[in-house]
């Protein structure tokens, strides 16, 4: 017999077993994990330059975080083929969108991607065909709406495909914006921009769209207002910045206004593109300079060549053999007559020799395998980045692990067919994107393997927070420095329209100089000793030094710590400081 | 036959002078040329760090060969004899250790290789010299030279194995019972699975001599 009072007892029963039957039927019902990747724009990529990486995860049916491994294949089967494998840190934990920038070598082959579990298991694959996409050279991205002769110019990107590295604009020759990108993408681009990138904002009358703090200290304009030509078309008017210039005249009026910014160019149309006539247009094309990667890979590798090589010298081995001939010949003479003597003599002499010749040799003439030059270059405006740039030559074919510290790493296992590739290595810095292309041995150690003899160079790129600020107040012609670095700069300059002089060295504190520069840079490099010569006359070649106020500042010239047994690593922090009206 | 040799005999002496004057070269060798790394990267060459070990347990290998061959024209075959061939490499390996000792900045941070390639070399070297007094009475017996055949057998024990072992499909372990192989492995940190091989071949090998040897050493005083 039933009761209400049984099947209310019952009813919790029900509920629980129906609450599972729902889930096992979910859980079940519910897809494998899939992933949709994009790489490059629009699948457009230049090889050895990075490109943005974006993955939508769906469904995501592992139980902790996940990893993302790219796997590309360099060669065919003609030639030796090898894989260079990057590896995501442990981010993926449910659906969504994860975006990075990934180095790419030869697009040629198919990309493989695969989402990976902390069991190592698959979770979903993807490939990526590039080779249709791929260019040679960088090309010219297009953001918004532009007339044809620039649309034409390469491809366009949507909102959502902006990335959030300035890195990922790494094979971008000029980025034209003619509509307001998302406030969020401003930082990247420009901090691509003081890494010498070429930007171009079509935005016209219409500049108040976009305007941004970090817009306003890209522009060559101060004090932007809307004015009405000559020619009656609306126009952006303004004041040029010390340094910014107008150029391509039509209808009595410029039309473009550009500046050096950083390393970089950033130009703006002061009407619509379409209210540009396509002769005017192609003019604006030609006049557009195109970006610059910023590199001091050949400081760091003529650094690493002024090295001295460590090891024992010829002459103390050569004295050593001969040391030792001499002592045989006297004890063999010597021990003719008394054979036990002899041998007595030749022990007593050759553990002398052993002990002298033994404290001779002693570590600090322990013979280097492998010379290391790390150069971090510290870019600094209203945003900073840092490139870090670690050339090393290496003697002999070995395996050795590296501690895990703030410096540039060398990335591991590089196959041989990149031997002429430049190798791109991602820190793991919380600044950094979270790629890591090598091998961690254990949680604070990397293994680098050499597979050649030879002379190899690794960037690292990464956005950092301004540790120097330099304030230019024209009107009381000095600049004001803040510095917070913990390092103390020892080889300081400042540059203030192309000619320079010599500051005393600085630390974390805030320094006043007069804007007072007298010597041509030439003479300035000339007078520089050490690396500071070389450096300085490098950055010169990068960056406008002949417009607005400088400040550069070179650290110390110094030797990893502790030592690494068989390596000798070298590190040098370079500031270059852009100054900004007060 | 001739008396027990002397370390310092005159015959000793020209090996023991050979062994100072060919390691010396393969030290002079082994230390990279070129003040500034530039120099380094123009050269494009850089010379081995093993060239040093890798001459020196091949000339110490040859040593044991030479005085295990020798020792066969002496006197008397004794107990004593082998003690007598022990020492002759000895004194060799005493001539030789300043050298391994300024070899030691040849292998920065393996401060462990310099004394395990001493021993290793000790025993490659007292093999050798066993398997070259066998050889040279077993040919005494008979009446034939040996000589061609202990330095031919000396060559494929160095270079037949360690070729073996770069051969796809072969274990690489095999390359460890070439004393090159082992020396390369030794210097360069093996693990120590791979240095128990590599030392447990010589000290095998010297093992099964030994009854043979005193086999031959109880003919000898028959006779």
């Amino acid at each position: 017999m039933t009761t209400g009072r049984n099947s209310n007892v019952h009813l919790p029963l029900r509920l629980l077993i129906l609450s599972v039957l729902v889930a096992t039927w979910s859980v079940s019902a519910r897809g494998a994990t899939s992933i949709e990747v994009q790489i490059g724009f629009n699948g457009h990529v230049v090889p050895e330059r990075y490109a943005p990486f974006r993955m939508r995860v769906r469904d995501y049916a592992g139980t902790g975080t996940s990893h993302v491994v790219v796997n590309q294949r360099l060669g065919n089967e003609w030639r030796d083929t090898s894989t260079v494998r990057h590896e995501l840190a442990p981010v993926v934990s449910c659906d969504g969108s994860y975006s990075t920038a990934l180095p790419i070598y030869e697009p040629l082959n198919p990309i493989a991607v695969a989402l990976v579990d902390e069991a190592g298991e698959v979770l979903a694959e993807a490939s990526v065909e590039l080779r249709e996409t791929r260019h040679l050279d960088p090309f010219s991205l297009v953001y918004g709406p532009l007339p044809s002769p620039i649309a034409a110019e390469g491809p366009s990107v949507t909102a959502a495909e902006l990335p959030a590295s300035w890195w990922a604009f790494d094979a971008v020759r000029t980025l034209w914006i003619s509509a307001p990108p998302p406030p969020e993408s401003w930082p990247a681009v420009a901090q691509w921009v003081l890494a010498g990138g070429s930007l171009v904002l079509a935005s016209g009358p219409d500049y108040f769209r976009f305007d941004s703090p970090i817009l306003r200290a890209l522009l060559p304009l101060s004090n932007p207002a809307i004015a009405t030509r000559p020619d009656g078309l609306l126009s952006l008017d303004g004041t040029l910045k010390p340094g910014a210039s107008a150029s391509v005249l039509h209808g009595g009026a410029p039309l473009l206004a550009h500046w050096s910014y950083g390393a970089g160019h950033v130009a703006i149309l002061t009407v619509r593109p379409t209210d540009i006539d396509p002769s005017a247009l192609d003019e604006i094309l030609v006049t557009i300079p195109e970006s610059e990667r910023l590199s001091m890979a050949a400081v760091s590798e003529a650094l690493l060549g002024e090295m001295q090589v460590v090891r024992p010298t010829h002459l103390t081995a050569l004295l050593l053999v001969a040391a030792s001939g001499l002592g045989l010949g006297a004890v063999v003479a010597a021990g003719r007559q008394r054979r036990w003597a002899g041998v007595v003599a030749t022990s007593c002499l050759f553990a002398a020799l052993t002990v002298w010749f033994g404290f001779h040799v002693n570590r600090a003439n322990d013979v280097s395998f492998l010379y290391r030059m790390n150069t971090s270059l510290h870019v600094v405006a209203s945003l900073g980045i840092q490139i870090d740039t670690s050339s090393f030559y290496s003697a002999d074919v070995a395996q050795r692990e590296h501690p895990f510290a703030s410096e540039t790493l060398p990335a591991q296992a590089t196959p041989a067919t990149l031997a002429r590739h430049p190798i791109y290595l991602f820190m793991p810095q919380p600044t950094a994107t979270p790629w890591v292309y090598g091998h961690a041995a254990a949680p604070s150690r990397i293994v680098t393997s050499v597979a050649e003899i030879g002379l190899k160079t690794f960037y690292a790129f990464s956005a950092c927070a301004s540790p120097l600020r330099l304030t230019v107040d024209h009107a009381d012609r000095h600049a004001v420095l803040a510095c917070q670095t913990e390092e103390r700069l020892i080889d300081c300059w400042l540059i203030v329209d192309g000619r320079g002089t010599r500051v005393p060295p600085i630390s974390a504190g805030t320094f006043r100089f007069p804007l007072s520069a007298t010597a041509m840079l030439g003479s300035l490099w000339a007078q520089a000793d050490g690396p500071a010569s070389l450096v300085l006359g490098h950055l010169a070649e990068q960056f406008p030094f002949q417009q607005g106020v400088w400040f550069v500042g070179l650290s110390e010239l110094r030797d990893a710590y502790p030592p690494l047994s068989g390596q000798e690593v070298r590190h040098l922090d370079i500031y270059v400081v852009r100054g900004e009206a007060s | 036959m001739t008396r027990s040799d002397s370390v310092l005999s005159s015959g000793a002496v020209q090996g023991y002078f050979l062994l100072l004057l060919a390691c010396g070269a393969g030290l002079l060798f082994s230390i990279p040329t070129g003040s500034r790394v530039a120099q380094l990267m123009e050269l494009r060459w850089s010379p081995s760090p093993l060239s040093f070990h890798l001459t020196y347990v091949t000339l110490v290998g040859l040593l044991g060969t030479f005085r295990g061959i020798a020792a066969a024209g002496w006197d008397r075959l004794k107990w004593r004899t082998l003690s007598k061939l022990l020492g002759h490499i000895l004194f060799g390996q005493a001539i030789l250790l300043p050298y391994m000792f300024f070899s030691r900045a040849l292998l920065p941070g393996r401060e462990l290789v310099v004394p395990l390639l001493i021993a290793y070399t000790m025993l490659v070297a007292f093999m050798l010299a066993l398997v070259a007094l066998r050889l040279s009475l077993w040919g005494a017996a008979r009446r034939s030279h040996t000589f061609l055949l202990q330095y031919a057998l000396v060559g494929l024990l160095f270079l037949v194995p360690w070729a073996l072992g770069l051969v796809p499909g072969v274990p690489s372990t095999t390359a460890l019972l070439s004393p090159i192989g082992a020396t390369r492995e030794i210097a360069g940190s093996a693990p120590a699975i791979e240095l128990l091989i590599a030392f447990a071949f010589p000290s095998v090998m010297i093992l099964v001599q030994l009854p043979r040897l005193r086999h031959l050493i109880r003919r000898h005083h028959a006779v």
